[in-house]
């Protein structure tokens, strides 16, 4: 009788780990497509390609997500290197102009020998708004007089009138202050270039009405030694006759738009 | 603040700080913002300067300060200096006849008399400029709004005197004029 009195627990463990090997071994073969007949492989079936999809929108949706954070990224670094080409860009477009305006004064320079050019930064305006000078950035330690004249390319600027040693305050020639001894290049009659407002000046003392028509180039005398002979100041814009029948004055309109100066040339005689 | 006191008298670091004050208000307007700003009007930044010290000192001081002003004003303009000196002259003046109609000063009434003054000194310099006999005209849109824009900027430099003022001579007679706004 004790043969047949069995421990139990040893039973049900052999039992169990048999029944484990039984599972893992139907597992096994249910992964082959005929493994169990009756598994509701429908159901999965069916379901896969809803799954499926929605796997793929996960990815499609993520990769896409993480290319937006790249792309964001590469859009900001791209930025950065258009705004960096954008000054370069505006730093050589600066080194241009200033190329061109070297060269005016290059030219400027071989064709009036007999001057020394200082090339100056303005740097201020007249305190009074009824007044046209500006501060140049050069003064009596660059070689700058008194009277001497400034020009740009364009034509006449002005004169100065005061020296410092690094800078100097030059009249405007639209500065009612202003005498500048000038021609009427088509018919050579003289008069007196005196400032009026902030945009004209004044061509007065013209001898005969005739000498002056509107859109007549009046440009520097040659009996003076303050500007290159025949250089540009203005254009008769209208003619004022005057009833006494002597001293008819023009509105002139000067070459150089004091507004847009930058820099100007001043003039040293050469000694 | 304490140590400069200490190395100089409170009356030196006052002329001294309305000195810079009015050099500052100077090369604002000539330099700075014609820097940036260009041939835009600007705002006279002086003016009020010089009606705040024509209306806050004592006589001897006042004149002082007059020709200090006037000298200043010279080193940044072509103007003529008798032109000026006239017009400074006229522009005290009439800030002082309005002045005496006052029975206080307040800083609201300095605002008002610096705007007059924005207005008299242009009017008087141009009137001075039309009695000579050079070509004259008179930019009226400019001066219109540079007044604008002094507007805009009298009662702070008002306040920043009255500030200085107050700092270095806490005892000034003048200052108990000033009623707060």
């Amino acid at each position: 009788m004790q043969f047949f009195r069995l421990d139990f627990q040893k039973v049900f463990s052999i039992a169990a780990f048999f029944a484990v090997c039984g599972v893992i071994y139907t597992l096994q073969q249910a992964a082959e497509p005929s493994a169990l007949p009756i598994a509701p492989t429908f159901l999965t079936a069916a379901l896969q390609p809803s799954y499926n999809k929605a796997a793929d929108m996960i990815g499609t949706t993520t990769r896409q997500y993480l290319d937006l954070l790249s792309l964001k990224e590469k859009m900001l670094q791209t930025q950065i290197e258009n705004q960096t080409l954008k000054a370069q860009l505006l730093v050589m477009e600066e080194v241009r102009s200033e190329n061109t305006r070297l060269k005016e004064i290059f030219k400027l320079h071989e064709a009036h020998p007999q001057f020394e050019f200082v090339v100056a930064k303005v740097t201020a305006k007249d305190l009074f708004t009824d007044h046209y000078s500006l501060t140049i950035s050069k003064g009596s330690e660059d070689g700058i007089e008194k009277l001497s004249g400034v020009i740009t390319g364009d034509g006449v600027v002005g004169y100065v009138v005061d020296v410092q040693d690094h800078s100097a305050r030059l009249l405007l020639v639209t500065d009612r202050l202003i005498s500048i001894d000038s021609t009427i290049q088509r018919t050579r009659g003289r008069g007196i270039i005196s400032g009026q407002s902030k945009s004209e000046s004044l061509l007065k003392f013209i001898d005969r009405p005739q000498d002056m028509a509107a859109g007549d180039v009046v440009v520097t005398s040659d009996d003076q030694r303050m500007f290159p002979i025949g250089y540009p100041v203005g254009n008769i814009v209208r003619v004022q006759v005057s009833p006494f029948g002597v001293g008819h004055t023009a509105i002139v309109k000067p070459s150089v738009d004091p507004k847009k100066l930058d820099e100007v040339i001043v003039l040293k005689a050469k000694k | 603040m304490r140590i400069l006191s200490l190395l100089m008298p409170s009356q030196l670091l006052m002329f001294l700080s309305f000195l810079f004050l009015i050099i500052s208000a100077l090369l604002a307007q000539t330099t700075v913002w014609f820097g940036l700003l260009g041939w835009l009007p600007c705002p006279n930044l002086w003016i009020p300067l010089f009606v705040y010290l024509m209306l806050n000192r004592e006589k001897k001081p006042r004149i002082l300060w007059f020709m200090g002003i006037y000298l200043l004003l010279l080193t940044c303009t072509v103007a003529s200096a008798m032109s000026t000196f006239l017009s400074l002259v006229l522009t005290y003046y009439i800030i002082h006849f309005l002045q005496s109609r006052f029975s206080t000063l307040s800083i609201f009434d300095l605002v008002l008399l610096s705007s007059v003054a924005n207005v008299t000194f242009p009017l008087t310099y141009a009137l001075m400029l039309w009695m000579t006999s050079l070509p004259f005209s008179f930019d009226w849109l400019g001066h219109f709004l540079s007044l604008l824009l002094s507007l805009t900027i009298i009662p702070a430099l008002l306040m920043l005197c009255r500030r200085i003022d107050r700092t270095f001579n806490p005892n000034n007679s003048f200052d108990d004029l000033v009623l707060e706004l």
